[in-house]
């Protein structure tokens, strides 16, 4: 209701005597709540159904790849001294390798179990 | 929590087939929805076909559910679609499905709506949809005053809520029953679902 449609005191009354109308006249006949065998055969279609099945996340690697590469540029390109933070992109690097599809196959794995298969 | 975000919790529940969240779909809307087939199909029995389809059909036709829209809604577009279905099937009476225009549903505010129009099958549905879309609360208030004739104390004790409070949701529920009715486009719901 817009504000310049916004009933004003005369026109309230008229206002809920139709919602009165309207709302007993929608209601009038007496709801029929479901059965449980209703019930229970959406709940077994809901459950049974076989939904596409969720595909292995591989852009989580590529993502993955990509960002070890920079890392391991920026590690290299750095003057000799700077050894340890060689060593630190060389860690990451393995780190990142063995645990992203780890991670990956985990998601995987809960959104199946969520999802009934 | 907004019903459209309490729809939106439930449906991304429904989506991964978990069965207490259908089970709870089909308690807050299997009732509404039944009302609403019925007045699309004008029989008991019917409406309790169309009621059951249309939530088989929410099923496989969960994915497209937009989380922005009430649940309730988007069940009445699929109810509609099978009452008309229920009707062919049936081979009953269509009844012409003249649209209800926004501009008619101004008129709730200035003048006492014909007979004609309250009665009619479209009006009740629209009434059923606009209703259920909207927060619990606001839904009982609206009934308690309007359908049962409680007085406002009475709709607060109900509510757990004060006299003021209470006479805002009245207020706010009204005007979204309204906005619901006139905005959302009774023109768009009811030519959308052909005839029954």
């Amino acid at each position: 209701m817009s504000e310049s449609a916004r009933p004003d005191h005369g026109s309230e009354e008229v206002l809920e005597e139709n919602l009165a109308r309207i709302l007993k006249s929608a209601l009038a006949v007496e709801a029929r709540r479901m059965g449980e065998d209703q019930i229970g055969q959406v709940v077994w279609k809901a459950t049974t159904r076989i939904r596409p099945a969720v595909e292995f996340p591989f852009w989580v690697l590529a993502a993955s790849a990509a960002c070890l590469v920079g890392l391991l540029a920026l590690g290299w390109s750095l003057p000799g001294e700077a050894s340890l933070l060689r060593w630190f992109a060389a860690t990451a690097l393995a780190a990142n390798l063995g645990l992203s599809p780890v991670a990956a196959l985990v998601v995987v794995r809960n959104r199946r179990l969520c999802d009934g298969r | 929590m907004s019903p459209v975000s309490a729809d939106s919790d439930l449906a991304e529940r429904m989506l991964r087939g978990d069965a207490e969240a259908w089970r709870e779909l089909c308690e807050r809307y299997g009732e509404a929805l039944f009302l609403y087939a019925y007045h699309r199909t004008g029989d008991a029995s019917a409406a309790e076909d169309v009621r059951q389809e249309t939530l088989l059909a929410a099923v496989e036709g969960i994915e497209g559910y937009r989380r922005k829209a009430p649940l309730f809604g988007w069940l009445c577009g699929i109810a509609r679609r099978k009452a008309a279905d229920e009707g062919r099937r049936r081979e009953r009476r269509h009844l012409s499905l003249d649209t209800i225009s926004a501009e008619m549903w101004q008129r709730i505010e200035r003048e006492a709506l014909p007979d004609e129009l309250v009665e009619r099958a479209e009006t009740r549905s629209a009434v059923v949809e606009a209703l259920w879309s909207l927060p619990k609360d606001y839904r009982e208030a609206l009934v308690a005053r309007h359908v049962s004739g409680e007085s406002v104390p009475e709709i607060a004790a109900r509510l757990g809520r004060s006299y003021k409070a209470t006479e805002s949701v009245l207020s706010r529920a009204r005007e979204a029953l309204c906005r619901s009715l006139m905005k959302e486009g009774c023109d768009e719901r009811i030519s959308a679902s052909g005839s029954r």
